[in-house]
């Protein structure tokens, strides 16, 4: 018979509510036909049944309104009034558990929406679980664009990919109407759209072919054509050529996965790129950024293996390539591609915000637990008055319930203002941040976890209080709270000191990190310096009216008074782009080796425009011919290692041309041009005014005085002045460009720290509750020590020993916490610290022991402060 | 005025009326779902016996304790003059509501 009992939980739960014959009768019925559906259905569903059934019946139960009877339940209402008058004789306490709730339950959820909304929900377009990134790795290029070799070999020789396109990026100006203006393109191939699975809202996309056809950007149809649909089939002029409009894409659809580095904003117009431009097997530049579709039923796991072995074959079969001979192919989930940048970042913020949760939890259980334990007098009064234990369990949660009610609104009103606060200062580089938005599930989570541990540790102390021999209890008095009391209580405080040591301390590693990327010595000035692209339709028929035509270019900017001076290059630090090519000394030639180089193409001032140092020689002249180059540290040392470069001969292969040989004429120091997080790469520069007809892209950098944001109408008009169809594209300072490197560094920062203060400050309140709590308890033996002539001091530093005692044990905990735990994980997020750096953890640990000494130490002066006899009469 | 009477209150006084004497939980509940389909909880069908109770529609009695219920006892619930007055009137009531509306089958 014994197997067909009730189940233990139903009896215990209905028991919590019921007492008496109703008890009886409703355990009765339901014992019953748990038999009965026993015998009937089997064990099995008769257990899912009563939990359902016991489920079911929590709340009628709880609200029966009772008539007569002294043990039968009262209205709710009634407890929330009690509650009400509870709380009003104690607001602190009940101050605290809803602040500390509204803290935890806000900023888990606020945080999470973000990290949900630019990581984890899906990515706007159809196939984006199916889209993979093929992106270059060679040892000195992590993401290098791909060359139309590779491209071509990728299309044809991988079975789990169909769909195989590219995409390439650029500015355009966008010519007639009132104005013209310079608009971003993307050229893509006529797989593009397939492999992601979009369709414009209005019109078509181009056919394979239908090179003068393109697509508008939903932004710039609304922007420039105020979504007239009639658009369709108009002619638009791009840079002097006619193009004819096909189609419009749908809205919040952002498809750029083109871009090679930087902010991905959408682009304006999209087209086909020239089917010539992706024939053939040529190495020589890499400037592709390939897609695929995984076909039908690949996982990446094949797609990698199969381009893995891919590769393996066709670097057999070349000799020379842009990035170098041994090139591999990332797969990658688009997803992971597109926020694999801060993905790392936002899960330690994620954590951090859960050991906020936690300590936060950790506060609120210790405050209910302590009170529980400080009511069991009322509770044994009430009990001996023939108030039944369910009234009082009732009135507990009820009480809880409230605390936690509170709690969530408050921290749902923190959650909205967090999620705008973090979007107001998030980075510009944080991909897809319009999709963030409060997630209700992770609210749910959060409320749900922090209110079961007030209903939990509110509720728990009054079931032991009710069980235990209620004489004894009052006979007690204010005796001491029970050992194990006294031990949960104790473990809370020491896991909040841990993981406040945790969060401290990643807080001051990152700091100090971020300390590092400000001071770093990039090799330029990131003041006073703009850059920008400058397009113009038309350079002339010869090098040498190209090179008139800059040298135009720069005497007009340079004729502005707020211009210092004003430089060219193919490339600006912290742009993003990628031209490499070979370098040998004479030996290395001679041995037949050569090293990959960084090729920067650069006009006379523009090391001097951005500041990049000249170690030794000098800089470019304006009659320079191609048989002088500059070349920098890690170059020389790399060619001459130990010896004097200057006036050395090198061996050039700039992608594409012969190998040629040049007179170093200069050494330059390192520049970092991907930032502060990589090392400088080898770099060799070589005159532009000899090829001034051959640059894909011709940067210009300006030096004013003053803020050079401020000029930019003045030096759009000088451009305009030397040719009135030219354009400054993609301005930038060099202070943006900076801050873009250490907005997302600078946001984690900051973010950490709001955590890391706030679990120090939980923490410290959390101490000093245990402390008040437990001197408290003790006033009366304080006092009795105290008229039996104790000194004051001797007590005080018992008590506060105590006190530190704690704060000793989870500093030691959180140091193997920080070993362990955080070690690993901020490797990846941190420059130039080690993440286990002795005198960060040393400085968090002093931070924490002065917070929980002071915790400690408040209450057992206040204790002491009081007159004994008053503490023996209380007692 | 009486408070008005929940349908599962209805329903209830109507499973006790139609029980007689061997009313008690198990048997209301098997009742309503029986010709309801409508499954009540335990808890629910407590709560709404004790308001009828309150007020005077049923009347209970505490039963002999069982095995099969480990040994607790069974609360017989009975319909009061009371309560059968209530019950009439809450159906006449709800006749009077649905009188004259086409509901596509007629009951009669």
């Amino acid at each position: 018979m014994s197997d067909t009992r009730l189940p233990a939980m139903a009896r215990w739960v209905l028991r919590a509510v019921l007492e008496g014959d109703a008890r009886d009768f409703v355990l009765g019925d339901l014992e019953e036909e748990f038999r009965l559906r026993c015998a009937r259905a089997g064990r099995l569903r008769a257990y899912v049944w009563c939990g359902v059934e016991v489920a079911r019946s929590v709340w009628p139960l709880m609200t029966v309104s009772g008539s007569g009877g002294g043990g039968r339940m009262r209205g709710l209402s009634q407890d929330m009034g009690t509650g009400l008058r509870v709380f009003i004789r104690r607001p602190g306490f009940a101050l605290v558990v809803v602040l500390t709730l509204a803290v935890g339950v806000g900023g888990a959820t606020a945080m999470y929406s973000v990290l949900r909304g630019v990581v984890l929900s899906p990515m706007e377009f159809p196939n984006a679980d199916r889209v993979v990134a093929l992106w270059g790795e060679t040892p000195d290029y992590p993401r290098a664009p791909l060359t139309v070799g590779d491209y071509n070999a990728l299309r044809e020789g991988v079975e789990a990919l169909e769909h195989v396109a590219a995409g390439w990026s650029n500015s355009l100006l966008l010519v007639g109407g009132e104005r013209g203006e310079a608009v971003s393109v993307g050229w893509v191939t006529p797989d593009f759209f397939a492999a992601l699975g979009v369709q414009p809202t209005i019109g078509r996309l181009p056919e394979a072919g239908e090179e003068a056809h393109v697509v508008l950007g939903h932004d710039l149809w609304v922007r420039r054509y105020g979504r007239d649909p009639t658009v369709i089939g108009r002619t638009v002029d791009l840079e002097g050529d006619p193009f004819e409009v096909v189609g419009v894409l749908p809205e919040h659809i952002n498809v750029n996965l083109t871009a090679f580095s930087g902010a991905r904003t959408n682009h304006d117009l999209w087209r086909l790129m020239p089917a010539g431009w992706v024939q053939g097997d040529d190495r020589s530049v890499g400037w592709l950024r390939p897609i695929a579709l995984l076909a039908e039923g690949a996982s990446v796991a094949r797609a990698r293996e199969q381009v893995d072995a891919l590769m393996v074959a066709v670097n057999a079969t070349v000799t020379d390539r842009d990035g170098g001979p041994d090139l591999r192919v990332n797969v990658t989930p688009v997803r992971r591609d597109l926020v694999g940048g801060v993905a790392g970042t936002l899960w330690i913020l994620l954590g951090s915000v859960c050991g906020v949760l936690l300590v936060a939890a950790a506060n609120v259980a210790h405050l209910m637990f302590a009170r529980g334990e400080e009511r069991r007098t009322e509770v044994g009064v009430r009990s001996a008055l023939g108030g039944s234990r369910a009234r009082l369990v009732r009135q507990f949660l009820v009480e809880s319930s409230m605390l936690a009610a509170v709690g969530g609104v408050l921290g749902l009103g923190v959650a909205l203002i967090g999620v705008r606060a973090l979007l107001a200062s998030a980075p510009p580089t944080l991909p897809r941040l319009e999709s963030v938005s409060i997630d209700p599930g992770v609210l749910l989570f959060a409320l749900g976890a922090t209110a079961a541990t007030v209903v939990v540790f509110g509720v728990v102390p009054a079931i032991r209080s009710t069980r235990s021999d209620l004489a004894t209890t009052i006979a007690r008095g204010r005796g001491t709270m029970d050992l194990r009391g006294q031990r949960v209580s104790r473990w809370l405080v020491v896991v909040q000191v841990a993981l406040s040591l945790t969060l401290v301390t990643g807080t001051g590693l990152l700091l100090r990190s971020l300390n590092e990327l400000h001071g770093a010595d990039l090799g330029f000035d990131t003041e006073n310096i703009l850059t920008a692209h400058l397009q113009a339709p038309d350079w002339g028929d010869s090098n040498a009216e190209a090179a008139s035509k800059l040298q135009a270019f720069t005497n007009r900017l340079e004729a502005e008074q707020a211009v210092e001076s004003v430089g060219f290059s193919n490339r600006v630090p912290l742009g993003g782009g990628l031209y490499t090519g070979t370098f040998a000394s004479e030996a290395m030639a001679d041995a037949g080796a050569d090293a990959e180089a960084s090729f920067r193409v650069i006009t006379p001032k523009y090391l001097e425009t951005m500041g990049i140092r000249l170690r030794a020689g000098r800089s470019f002249r304006n009659d320079d011919d191609l048989g002088v180059a500059l070349v920098d540290e890690v170059a020389a040392a790399r060619a001459w290692p130990g010896e004097e470069a200057l006036g050395r001969r090198v061996q050039l292969s700039s992608i594409g041309s012969d190998p040629q040989w040049a007179e170093v004429v200069g050494i330059v120091a390192a520049v970092r041009h991907a930032g502060a997080r990589e090392p400088a790469a080898p770099t060799v520069y070589t005159p532009m005014l000899p090829r001034a007809d051959q640059q894909p892209y011709r940067y210009v950098a300006v030096r004013t005085s003053g803020d050079p944001l401020q000029h930019l109408e003045t030096l759009r008009t000088a451009v305009q002045d030397v040719d009135a169809n030219a354009v400054l594209g993609r301005t930038r300072t060099m202070a943006a460009l900076f801050d873009d490197q250490v907005a997302a560094p600078r946001f984690a920062t900051l973010l950490l720290l709001l955590f890391g203060a706030t679990a120090l400050l939980l923490a410290t309140i959390g101490l000093h509750g245990v402390m008040a709590y437990r001197m408290a308890r003790r006033r009366r033996e304080t006092g009795i020590r105290l008229a039996l002539g104790a000194e004051p001091g001797r007590l005080l530093r018992e008590a506060f020993l105590s006190g530190a005692g704690l704060v000793a044990a989870g500093l030691g905990f959180g140091a193997v916490l920080v070993l362990v735990g955080l070690d690993p994980v901020l490797r990846a997020l941190v420059v130039n610290v080690p993440p286990a750096d002795f005198l960060t953890v040393a400085g968090a640990s002093v931070v924490i022991l002065g917070a929980g000494l002071v915790g400690a130490y408040l209450p057992a002066r206040l204790a002491l402060a009081v007159d004994p006899v008053s503490c023996l009469k209380d007692g | 005025m009486p408070e008005a009477l929940s349908d599962l209150e209805v329903l209830a006084l109507a499973a006790v009326e139609r029980l007689g004497p061997e009313a008690y939980g198990v048997r209301v509940r098997e009742d309503i779902r029986e010709r309801t389909g409508r499954s009540v909880s335990v808890g629910s069908l407590y709560r709404a016996i004790q308001r009828l109770e309150d007020r005077g529609l049923v009347e209970s009695r505490v039963g002999e304790p069982t095995a099969v219920r480990g040994g607790r006892a069974k609360k017989h619930v009975a319909t009061t003059s009371e309560g059968r007055a209530a019950l009439s009137e809450a159906v006449e009531s709800f006749r009077r509501m649905i009188e004259g509306l086409d509901l596509g089958a007629e009951a009669g």
